[in-house]
């Protein structure tokens, strides 16, 4: 096979120094693979896992002059049961509020990345709140009278 | 899974997220992957999985107001090994290079931080991550090399150390 041309390895050359670069200045920090390990460990939820139909953070950028500040928006679905939540953001804390439609009472759980969680009543309207959340990876168990149980994918928030 | 981290990372950092936030983005992906690993048929596809997922979760954070980092401020100058007029050669081509690096364009600075991620990642898993075809990395690759060769040719630093 014939040399390859000189412009090749010219290109090798600089990507192999930005490898080096990156690799100095930017490795994947030691803290962020523990999280990766512990992430992989996470036992499975019951209750079955609601879609994702809306997120205001990519679907309505022409909305977001309408909303307040650091306030999103999110949708999902399982089968005919609905859930909105608004994410407000307050520095690092977060806020959640929202409803179930159809309305029935029941809990909803917080579950964050660390295994740590928070319940909270929904009402007879459907309306459920969760104040003072950390910022990071979270998804919700909603359980509901007469209803099985259902979880929303992570999301970070 | 040193490889997926790496992926990961790479794809959040070339979005230029801050660390928390790059963070989010890798832990989010995994803890994704783990909620959908029953509907994964094929372990090949994983790494285009997790870069697309890591992706759309990096655009979300942007669109949901986290701040970029402009890439000259995101590195610290690290510890480095050697003699001491050895860690200075390697830090003024280090200063060179990040001056270069963030010269260039947004998408030549996302593939060429991917391009060079290590472990190496597949073409497929940057196709997904750049949201580009795998046909057009080759040449992209080439114009942003070419740009950023220049632009360390100006500032009198050519070839490798």
């Amino acid at each position: 096979m014939a040399e390859p041309p000189p412009i090749n390895d010219a290109n090798d050359a600089i990507e192999r120094e930005i490898a080096g670069y990156f690799a100095r200045v930017d490795p994947v920090p030691e803290t962020v693979l523990e999280a990766a390990r512990a992430a992989i460990e996470f036992r499975d939820l019951d209750g079955q896992l609601a879609q994702l139909l809306r997120d205001s953070a990519v679907e309505d950028k022409e909305l977001a002059g309408v909303r307040g500040v650091g306030e999103r928006l999110l949708s999902f679905a399982l089968g005919q049961q609905f859930i909105e939540v608004d994410v407000a953001s307050e520095g690092t804390r977060r806020h959640l509020s929202g409803y179930v439609v159809p309305a029935a009472t029941g809990t909803l759980t917080a579950q964050y990345a660390d295994g740590t969680d928070t319940t909270v009543p929904v009402d007879a309207q459907g309306r459920f709140r969760v104040r003072e959340l950390s910022r990071g990876p979270v998804r919700l168990l909603i359980e509901l009278a007469d209803q099985t149980p259902f979880r929303t994918p992570w999301l970070t928030v | 899974m040193a490889r997926y981290n790496a992926l990961v990372w790479a794809t959040a950092r070339s979005h230029r997220l801050a660390d928390a936030d790059a963070a989010d983005v890798v832990q989010t992906t995994w803890l994704r992957l783990v909620e959908h690993l029953d509907d994964i048929q094929n372990p090949d596809r994983l790494g285009a999985w997790m870069a697309t997922t890591a992706r759309r979760e990096a655009l979300r954070l942007i669109s949901s107001g986290r701040r970029v980092t402009p890439t000259d401020q995101l590195e610290e100058i690290p510890d480095l090994e050697g003699s001491p007029s050895e860690r200075l050669e390697v830090e003024q081509r280090d200063v060179a290079l990040r001056r270069a690096l963030s010269g260039l364009g947004e998408r030549c600075q996302r593939l060429l931080r991917l391009l060079t991620a290590e472990p190496a990642l597949s073409y497929e898993e940057i196709s997904a991550v750049m949201d580009m075809p795998v046909g057009s990395i080759g040449p992209t690759r080439g114009r942003c090399l070419a740009s950023l060769r220049v632009r360390l040719e100006i500032r009198g630093i050519t070839g490798t150390p």
